[in-house]
C-alpha cells in the first residue's frame, strides 16, 4: 500500500513538473522540431497544379489514395497537396525538374523521411515510432508504405505477412515447421500480435507477452486457484509462437520439456514392473491435462493439474 | 443476455453516428481534393474438389475442409470524398474472410472484418497408456473459429483536434477438443478421455479518444474483455481411492472458468526543448476469474525520452514498470521494473550503428526465486557497403541473475530447476544483395549459445537461411530458398522412482541431451507462356527431427519424445486470359504429412480448383 502511494506521488510529481513544459511545447514558434526536417533553401510553395503537367501518372494514383481525401481540419492547416511531403517546389519547377531541389524520399535517410510523415501522423500507432527497432535499424516508413502506388487505406504495397517476411526470413522459415500459427494460411497476421510501429513492450501489442496471447487464448489467462507458475510468468518459457517441430508450439517435445523443470516419476524396477509403467514419463499432459491452470483440485496432490 | 447489452448499445450508437455524420454539412472540404467517381471490381467464382486421406489434424490443420463452390470479390470505389473497399473470400462455408473499409468524408472511418475457419485439433491415440478409456476413439476433433471486428474512428468537424474511436471484437470457438483426466486408484492409474464440447466466446471493446494540440498528442482508452465458456465440463468416475485423496466418486474435470478484464490507459507524446521528445503511458486494470472471484490488479507505467543530438547521433532513454497483485493468499505476484538506452550513431552516409543497454528487475512474492535481474547488451551495424549490398550484423549478450525457476516438491526432497539460461550470447548477420533489377540474394545466419552452469544447461541454436529471386528473362520468374534450424541442448534432470520411500532418493542426471534439426527447401516458378497464358508452380520439402537421448531409468521415454516428420507441399496453377476482362484459372494443391515415429498422424490432402475471373 505504501509502495503504491509512493508510486502515485511520483507520477503526480512528474505530471506537475512536466505540465508547464508540455503546455508551452504546443507553441511551435517556441520549440524547434525534435529532429530537423529536411528543407529546400530558398524555395516556396507553388501548389499541386504545377506538379501535374510533368507528374500526371503519379497524380492519377495520388487521387485514389487517402492522402487526396484528407479534410482540411484533420491535420490543422498542413494540406498543401504534393508539397506537404515533397517540400516547396518553386526551385524544382523553375529548373524544370531535378532531384536536388525537391524532397525525394529515395534520397533521404530513414530518419529524415520518417520525420516528414510524423509531421501529420502523430497519434497511435506511431506515438512510439522514434524508439521503434525498425527506425533504429534504418527501416523508414516508405520501406513498407508506398503512397504513390497503393490506393488501399494503409498504402502498404504487400499484405501482411508477406511484407514482414521480405526482411524477417527466419520467421517465414519457422512458419514452415509442423506446428505453427495459421499465418501462412492467411488466417492470422504478424499484426495480430505485433505493432510494427513500436510499443512500450518492444513491438508487442500487449503490456506483457501473456496479454498478447490471451487475446485469442483467453481461457488460459487465469487467475486460477491452482496455477502453473511458468504460465503466469511468461508463455514463452514453454512455447515458441513462430513455429516449432514439437506439437502445440512447444519448444521441445514432451516429456523432455517438462523434465527440464520437473522431476520425472517412474516405476521402481527393483520393486517389480508397475502396471502403468509405459504411461509414466512419456506424455505428461495426458494426465496433467490442465497444465495452464485449474480451479479444481487433483485427486492426490491438489495442485497436480489433472482435472 | 447481459453480454449482448454492450454490443446492442454500441451498434445503436454507431448507427446514430453514421446518420449524424452523413447529414453533417461538409463545410470544411477543400474542393480541390474531391475525387471523381471511380469503381474497380474483380470477381472470381469457381468450384473445388477436396480429398483428405488419413489424419486431418496435421496435414490439413487449417486448410479448406470440404468440396464446394468458392468465390472472391474485390470492390474498390470512391465518390467525392467517400471511399469504400470490400474484399470477400469464400472458400467454403467454414472458411471465409470478409473485409470492408469505409471512409465517409473522413468523419467516420470503419474497418469491419469477419473471418471464419476450421482448425482441426489433435486426437491423441494414447498408445503409450496401459489403462485408458477413450470414449471417442478415432473421432476427429476440431473447432470452428469466428472473429467479427469493427474498428471505428469518428471525427466531429467542430472538434478537429479530437478523434474518437470505438473498436469491438467478438471471437468465438466452437467444436470439440480432447480432454483427459486421471483417476488414481491403488489398483491402477486410469486415464479417461472424451471429446469435450467447446463453446467459447471472447468479447472485446475498446472506447477512447485521441487529441492533438499542436505537437502534443494524448490518448485515452478503456478496454474491456469478457470471456465465456458455455459448454459444460465432462464428468468422470474417480473411484473410491485412498482415504487421503481429495475426493472420490463422480466429479467434473476439464472445466474452463469465465474471465473478465478491464483496463484504462492514458498515453501522451510531446516535444520538449533542445530537440527532444517524451512519450509516457500509464495503465491500470483488473483481471477476474468469474467462477472463483479471484482477481488480479495490474498497473504499468512507461516513459521514453528521445534526444536528437545531430544527424550523426541520437538516443532514446526508456523506463517502465509493471505490477501484478493478486488478492488470493499465497498466489504468485510480480513487480517488474525495467529501463535502458538506445544510442544510434551514423558514421557515414550508408552506415549506422545501434548500441542498446537494457535492464529488468523482477520481484516475485510467494515464489522461490524472489528476485531476477536481467541485463541485455546489444550492438548492431547496418551498412550498404555498396549501393546494391546491404549488410546487418548484430551481437547480443544477455545475463540473468537467478532466472525464473520452479520448485518441485518430491516426497523426501525438493528440487529447483529451470529452462532459462544465466548467460546467452547471440550473433546474427544478414546480407541482401541486389546486383541488378532481375536478381536478388538474401542470406542470414544466427548462432545462439545459452548457458546456466548452476543447472547444467548448455544450449546451442544454429540458424541458416538463403533465398534468391531471379528473373532470367521477362516471362520467367524463379524463387528458391533453403533454411536450416539446429538446436542442441544438454541439461540436468532428475527422476524419482514410483512410490518413493525414505530409503530411496531422487536420481539426478547432469547431462540429458536433446537435439533437433529441421531443414526446408522451397522452389517456385512463374512462366508467362504467352500473352494469354501464365503458369505457376511451387514445391516445398520439409524434414524435421528431434532426438531425446534417453538416459533416465525407463526405456521407452526417449522413443516417445523422438520426432521424425517429413512434409511435402506442392501446387501448380494456370491463368488463361479469355479477353482483357475475363480469365479462366485453375489450381492443384497437394500436401503430404508423414510421421516416421507415429503413423497414426500420417495424411494426404489434395485440392483441385478452377473458375472464372471477371474484372471491370
Amino acid at each position: 500500500m505504501r509502495k503504491k502511494f509512493l508510486l502515485l506521488f511520483f507520477y503526480a510529481l512528474i505530471t506537475v513538473c512536466l505540465l508547464p513544459l508540455l503546455i508551452t511545447a504546443g507553441c511551435r514558434t517556441f520549440f524547434e522540431s525534435e529532429e530537423p526536417l529536411p528543407t529546400i533553401e530558398g524555395a516556396f510553395y507553388t501548389g499541386t497544379d504545377s506538379c501535374v503537367p510533368c507528374h500526371d501518372d503519379i497524380y492519377v494514383h495520388y487521387k485514389q489514395t487517402v492522402h487526396s481525401r484528407l479534410d482540411r481540419s484533420e491535420i490543422q492547416g498542413f494540406v498543401k497537396g504534393c508539397e506537404t511531403c515533397h517540400g516547396p517546389g518553386s526551385l524544382h519547377v523553375q529548373a524544370k525538374g531535378g532531384s536536388d531541389n525537391i524532397l525525394n524520399f529515395s534520397r533521404l535517410s530513414a530518419a529524415q523521411s520518417s520525420e516528414i510523415c510524423l509531421e501529420c501522423h502523430r497519434g497511435a500507432p506511431v506515438m512510439n515510432w522514434r524508439a521503434n527497432s525498425h527506425l533504429l535499424n534504418d527501416v523508414g516508413c516508405n520501406e513498407c508504405h508506398k503512397s504513390h502506388k497503393v490506393s488501399g487505406a494503409k498504402m502498404v504495397y504487400l499484405g501482411d505477412p508477406d511484407i514482414c517476411f521480405t526482411c524477417h526470413h527466419e520467421k517465414r522459415a519457422q512458419q514452415m515447421l509442423p506446428s505453427h500459427h495459421p499465418i501462412k494460411e492467411k488466417k492470422m497476421k504478424c499484426g495480430s500480435c505485433h505493432e510494427n510501429h513500436g510499443t512500450e513492450n518492444n513491438n508487442l501489442k500487449g503490456e506483457t507477452l501473456n496479454d498478447v496471447c490471451s487475446d485469442c487464448h483467453a481461457e488460459y489467462q487465469g487467475p486460477f486457484t491452482f496455477e502453473h507458475d511458468p504460465v503466469v510468468e511468461d508463455c514463452s518459457i514453454c512455447h515458441e509462437p513462430h513455429g516449432t517441430i514439437a506439437n502445440n508450439l512447444l519448444k521441445q517435445n514432451q516429456p523432455f520439456l517438462c523434465l527440464r523443470c520437473h522431476r520425472g516419476h517412474s516405476e521402481n524396477r527393483e520393486a517389480g514392473v508397475h502396471p502403468a509403467s509405459s504411461a509414466l514419463l512419456t506424455s505428461c499432459t495426458q494426465c496433467h491435462s490442465k497444465v495452464h491452470g485449474s480451479d479444481l483440485p487433483s485427486q492426490l496432490n491438489s495442485n497436480g493439474l489433472t482435472r | 443476455m447481459r453480454r449482448f447489452k454492450i454490443s446492442y448499445i454500441f451498434c445503436t450508437a454507431i448507427t446514430a453516428l453514421i446518420l449524424f455524420t452523413t447529414i453533417t454539412p461538409v463545410y470544411s472540404q477543400d474542393n480541390n481534393t474531391i475525387t471523381e467517381h471511380e469503381l474497380f471490381t474483380d470477381i472470381s467464382t469457381g468450384y473445388h474438389f477436396y480429398n483428405n486421406s488419413g489424419y486431418h489434424g496435421k496435414v490439413s490443420e487449417y486448410l479448406i475442409p470440404d468440396s464446394g463452390f468458392d468465390a472472391t470479390i474485390l470492390l474498390d470505389g470512391s465518390r467525392k470524398n467517400n471511399y469504400f473497399s470490400l474484399s470477400s473470400e469464400i472458400l467454403d462455408k467454414d472458411d471465409q474472410t470478409h473485409l470492408l473499409n469505409l471512409d465517409l468524408q473522413r468523419y467516420l472511418i470503419m474497418d469491419l472484418s469477419y473471418m471464419k475457419f476450421r482448425h482441426f485439433l489433435d486426437h491423441d491415440p494414447l498408445s503409450n497408456q496401459d489403462f485408458f478409456t477413450d470414449y471417442n476413439r478415432g473421432e476427429d476433433n476440431g473447432i470452428t473459429i469466428e472473429e467479427i471486428k469493427a474498428d471505428n474512428t469518428i471525427r466531429i468537424p467542430a472538434l478537429p483536434f479530437l478523434k474518437f474511436f470505438a473498436n469491438i471484437r467478438k471471437y468465438k470457438k466452437e467444436g470439440t477438443k480432447q480432454t483427459t483426466t486421471v483417476s488414481k486408484d491403488c489398483s491402477s492409474c486410469h486415464v479417461s478421455s472424451v471429446n469435450k464440447r467447446v463453446n467459447q466466446s471472447t468479447d472485446d471493446i475498446i472506447l477512447g479518444f485521441e487529441g492533438t494540440l499542436k505537437k502534443i498528442t494524448f490518448n485515452y482508452e478503456y478496454s474491456g474483455q469478457r470471456f465465456y465458456e458455455d459448454a459444460s465440463a465432462p464428468r468422470s468416475d474417480y473411484g473410491q481411492g485412498a482415504s487421503f485423496y481429495q475426493f472420490s466418486g463422480i466429479n467434473s474435470y476439464g472445466d474452463t472458468p469465465d474471465f473478465k478484464k478491464d483496463a484504462h490507459k492514458i498515453s501522451l507524446r510531446s516535444p520538449l526543448p533542445f530537440s527532444s521528445s517524451i512519450f509516457a503511458s500509464y495503465q491500470f486494470g483488473k483481471r477476474t476469474n468469474r467462477d472463483t472471484h479471484n482477481d488480479i490488479d495490474f498497473s504499468s507505467f512507461s516513459a521514453r525520452l528521445y534526444k536528437y543530438f545531430s544527424r550523426f547521433l541520437s538516443c532514446d532513454l526508456f523506463y517502465g514498470n509493471y505490477q501484478m497483485d493478486s488478492r488470493l493468499n499465497g498466489s504468485f505476484e510480480r513487480d517488474i521494473e525495467k529501463g535502458g538506452i538506445d544510442i544510434k550513431i551514423k558514421f557515414l552516409k550508408r552506415t549506422s550503428a545501434k548500441i542498446t543497454y537494457r535492464w529488468e528487475d523482477i520481484d516475485r512474492n510467494n515464489f522461490s526465486e524472489d528476485h531476477t535481474r536481467k541485463t541485455i547488451y546489444k550492438a548492431a551495424l547496418n551498412t550498404r557497403i555498396m549501393r546494391k549490398l546491404r549488410l546487418h550484423i548484430r551481437y547480443k549478450k544477455t545475463r540473468i541473475s537467478e532466472p525464473f525457476a520452479l520448485v518441485d516438491n518430491a516426497f523426501t526432497e525438493s528440487i529447483i530447476k529451470t529452462t532459462l539460461p544465466k548467460d546467452e550470447n547471440q550473433i546474427y548477420a544478414s546480407l541482401n544483395w541486389n546486383p541488378y533489377s532481375a536478381f536478388s540474394l538474401n542470406s542470414s545466419i544466427r548462432y545462439t549459445n545459452s548457458r546456466n552452469t548452476e543447472y547444467n544447461i548448455d544450449e546451442d541454436l544454429y540458424e541458416f537461411i538463403i533465398s534468391s529471386w531471379y528473373m532470367p528473362f521477362q516471362r520467367l520468374t524463379l524463387m528458391g530458398s533453403f533454411t536450416l534450424f539446429k538446436n542442441e541442448i544438454d541439461t540436468g534432470s532428475a527422476y524419482k522412482p514410483f512410490h518413493l520411500s525414505d530409503d530411496e532418493s531422487l536420481i539426478f542426471y547432469d547431462n540429458v541431451p536433446y537435439d533437433s534439426l529441421s531443414h526446408s527447401i522451397y522452389l517456385s516458378a512463374t512462366y508467362i507462356f504467352s500473352p494469354r497464358l501464365a503458369l505457376t508452380g511451387d514445391i516445398t520439402f520439409i524434414n524435421c527431427s528431434a532426438d531425446f537421448d534417453n538416459m533416465l531409468n525407463n526405456n521407452n521415454i526417449g522413443d516417445y519424445s523422438d520426432l521424425d516428420i517429413d512434409q511435402m507441399q506442392a501446387s501448380a496453377g494456370f491463368t488463361y486470359l479469355i479477353n482483357p476482362r475475363m480469365s479462366l484459372y485453375g489450381k492443384y494443391i497437394y500436401h503430404e504429412y508423414e510421421d516416421q515415429e507415429e503413423s497414426a498422424f500420417d495424411g494426404e490432402y489434395s485440392l483441385i480448383s478452377f473458375g472464372l475471373n471477371y474484372s471491370f
